[in-house]
């Protein structure tokens, strides 16, 4: 204790205002995220549903974006907002440049579509998986199409992709490290500021990764809590 | 006791080798692009003010020209100090907080800073408050920003480029850079201008001027290197090359 005491005093690179740049780091980093996964998710759930069908119409667009948005890397489509929409004629004067001036609303934007394609996949395999004889059953009850999904298939596909989900949320978290290329001071973004300031690539990038590793850990034990709960009857005996 | 003189006569002898400290190649490292210091010219080669005044000073010390090592700003110390190079010739401002890591040579240059931005933004350093102001991440002009401007939001960036990227898009209200470095970059486009005066005061931030950068315990090399830097400025080298690159005075 009293070494690590001595160590803290000895330093400095972890001061109060290097220390308040970290948390302002984690605050962009949390918010990047979260939003990213909020959002994302909400629009995958109808695109699954749509990428589920047989109908092509339906299925041939959804597949097109989601085959596009898995294929390329992030930090590719990140450049292409980023750069991209500074380049519409003219939007510099309209009330939407507010909005994509700062670096936050593109990166969310990039974001929000590379997890919307991977979500969208996950859900469909998901409800793809669900077994006939539950289908056929909710149909000799006389349930419509729309009763089928929300009572039946939508409920245990949800608890179905929770495993493959939770890679994808720690997948999110660790990629949103990229929007410190466009000017973003996150975690990743903080860290690169202090060790440029103070010349100190060790200490300052591994602080960073350490609280990359707590978030991990606490999402992981968010979703190992939801499994417990809700796929309690897939447990082995 | 024969034995025992030879041997310890060979470790003086190869100890008054290490120390005499003959330099045959001085790997040299070099922020590019960031002209007119340091470019490549359209057939690829490393050119520039510095790339030529340093090719000069490797001349006297070891011989032969310098081998270029190309590092990105924000890692350049840290470069030196893990012996990628063993000298930094890239338009490093001497400070305080530098010299805690590395060695300087004497000063080799100095060049003001100044603010660029879009024409007709109505862009003031004087009222900048809320004003979007780009800088390069952890260079003196991020330091006079960072204290001077303190409504502004201050952007910082890894590569001088990608600021001018985000001037030009409409992202930034101004940058603030080296002037020679911005008047080089936006050479041709008439979008963006200077906007206020040169700034070089506090001589507390912007320092006493431009040094080559060493490891502390390369002292030795640190003094060759100011002794060929001395002679180039008095023998006429020096202002030949500055007249090639620049219409205003940066000797020191």
């Amino acid at each position: 204790m009293e070494a690590i005491i001595a160590l803290l005093e000895r330093n400095d690179i972890f001061t109060p205002a290097t220390l308040m740049q970290y948390w302002g780091g984690l605050v962009t980093t949390v918010q990047l995220v979260f939003l990213s996964l909020i959002i994302g998710g909400l629009i995958a759930i109808p695109l699954a549903i749509m990428r589920a069908s047989e109908n092509p119409w339906l299925s041939r667009p959804v597949w097109v974006y989601t085959y596009v948005f898995r294929g390329t890397p992030l930090l590719v489509q990140l450049y292409m907002i980023y750069y991209g929409v500074t380049l519409i004629d003219g939007i510099q004067d309209t009330f939407w440049w507010e909005i994509f001036r700062g670096a936050f609303y593109p990166a969310l934007i990039a974001f929000v579509l590379n997890t919307t394609a991977y979500t969208t996949e996950i859900f469909r395999g998901a409800i793809e998986a669900t077994s006939r004889g539950e289908i056929e059953a909710a149909k000799a009850y006389g349930m419509s199409w729309a009763q089928r999904m929300r009572r039946i298939v939508l409920p245990s596909a949800f608890r179905r992709a929770i495993p493959a989900y939770s890679n994808e949320v720690i997948f999110m978290l660790h990629a949103s490290a990229i929007a410190s290329v466009v000017t973003i001071i996150d975690l990743l973004g903080a860290a690169r500021n202090i060790y440029a300031q103070y010349y100190a690539p060790f200490p300052a990038f591994i602080f960073v990764a350490c609280i990359y590793l707590i978030l991990t850990f606490g999402i992981l034990g968010v979703f190992k809590q939801l499994e417990k709960r809700l796929l309690g009857h897939l447990r082995p005996r | 006791m024969k034995k025992t003189l030879i041997a310890v006569a060979g470790m003086l002898a190869m100890t008054s080798a290490v120390t005499a400290e003959s330099w045959d190649n001085i790997r040299v490292g070099v922020d590019a692009p960031y002209p007119p210091f340091e470019y490549r010219s359209p057939d690829g080669e490393l050119t520039g003010f510095e790339i030529e005044l340093g090719n000069e000073v490797c001349q006297i010390v070891s011989g032969s020209d310098c081998e270029w090592v190309v590092q990105a700003w924000d890692g350049i110390i840290p470069g030196l100090l893990a012996r990628k190079y063993d000298m930094i010739f890239s338009s490093m401002s001497i400070n305080e907080e530098r010299q805690k890591r590395v060695l300087f040579s004497e000063p080799y240059y100095t060049t003001p800073s100044a603010f660029f931005a879009p024409n007709g933004n109505g862009f003031m350093p004087g009222s900048a408050d809320g004003k979007r102001v780009g800088v390069q991440r952890a260079t003196i002009q991020d330091t006079y920003v960072t204290e001077f401007l303190t409504g502004a939001e201050v952007v910082r960036y890894t590569t001088a480029d990608d600021m001018i990227v985000d001037l030009q898009g409409g992202r930034l209200d101004a940058m603030f850079i080296d002037a020679p470095v911005g008047i080089e970059m936006l050479d041709g486009n008439d979008s963006v201008t200077q906007v206020g005066d040169f700034i070089k005061e506090p001589t507390r931030i912007f320092g006493e001027g431009v040094g080559a950068a060493f490891r502390k315990r390369d002292a030795a090399l640190e003094e060759q290197v100011s002794a060929a830097l001395e002679q180039l400025k008095n023998d006429g080298t020096y202002d030949t090359i500055m007249q090639k690159y620049f219409d205003i005075d940066i000797k020191l």
